[in-house]
């Protein structure tokens, strides 16, 4: 029984190429520029140092208002202290794990 | 290095007024059967709530509870203790102090976890 030639990978000749490797004056000042545009990880920081600027002004209130007796339940106050200290966790291990990286990237062999 | 923290101040003083309190009440049921014992009460709540609506910053705050005879129904002798009043204070007081204790022991968490970095 004849068998068909094999039909060369269409989708490998459309693969985009490589970038070739940036000089590494160029990135000098990409930090820079990322930090303080629109997207990229200097926001999604930003956004989670914000989300727990916001837990703790909640949690605030919330002991504020145990303390003047205008807080009717109690779970509602522990609630936001639960969300302000679960938010702080996130940044404290993000920072860490962040460092960790940092560090591994200082032990690498060029 | 200052290593006092506002919330913690104001927590603090939630937590003086529960345990005074707690000593007013066991005062009132100890004399629910002296002959015209007036009870007494615990005034906090009222004046934090000044205190925090007058000055702006919660770390300038500074209540004191203090305790005042309260107006009741009295009894023939006087006294003026109604046994399931002051239970259900008793109970509403200890909830308060619990929350608070917890409160304050999460943030110390917080911070000590801040501190050390881990």
């Amino acid at each position: 029984m004849p068998m068909d030639a094999l039909a060369p990978l269409a989708s490998l000749s459309t693969l985009p190429r490589l970038a070739p490797l940036a000089p590494n004056e160029s990135s000098a000042a990409a930090p820079a520029a990322g930090g303080t545009s629109g997207s990229g990880f200097g926001t999604l920081l930003n956004n989670i140092l914000d989300g727990n600027r916001q837990a703790n002004a909640a949690a605030d209130a919330a002991v504020q208002d145990l303390a003047t007796g205008e807080a009717q339940d109690l779970h509602t106050v522990s609630l936001a202290i639960a969300q302000a200290e679960v938010s702080f966790r996130l940044i404290l291990e993000l920072r860490n794990r962040l460092s960790d990286a940092l560090q591994e990237v200082t032990r690498m062999q060029v | 290095m200052e290593t006092r923290d506002s919330r913690l101040h104001i927590l603090q003083q939630v937590m003086d007024a529960a345990a005074l309190r707690h000593r007013v009440i066991a005062q009132n049921v100890a004399n629910v059967n002296t002959p015209g014992y007036r009870r007494q009460e615990v005034v906090f709540e009222a004046e934090m709530a000044r205190a925090l609506a007058g000055t702006g910053g919660p770390a300038a705050v500074n209540v004191k509870p203090y305790v005042v005879v309260a107006d009741g129904p009295e009894r023939v002798d006087g006294n003026t203790v109604d046994l399931n009043r002051e239970m259900n204070d008793l109970n509403k007081n200890f909830l308060l102090y619990e929350a608070a204790a917890q409160i304050i022991t999460s943030r110390v968490t917080s911070l000590k976890a801040a501190i050390a970095g881990h």
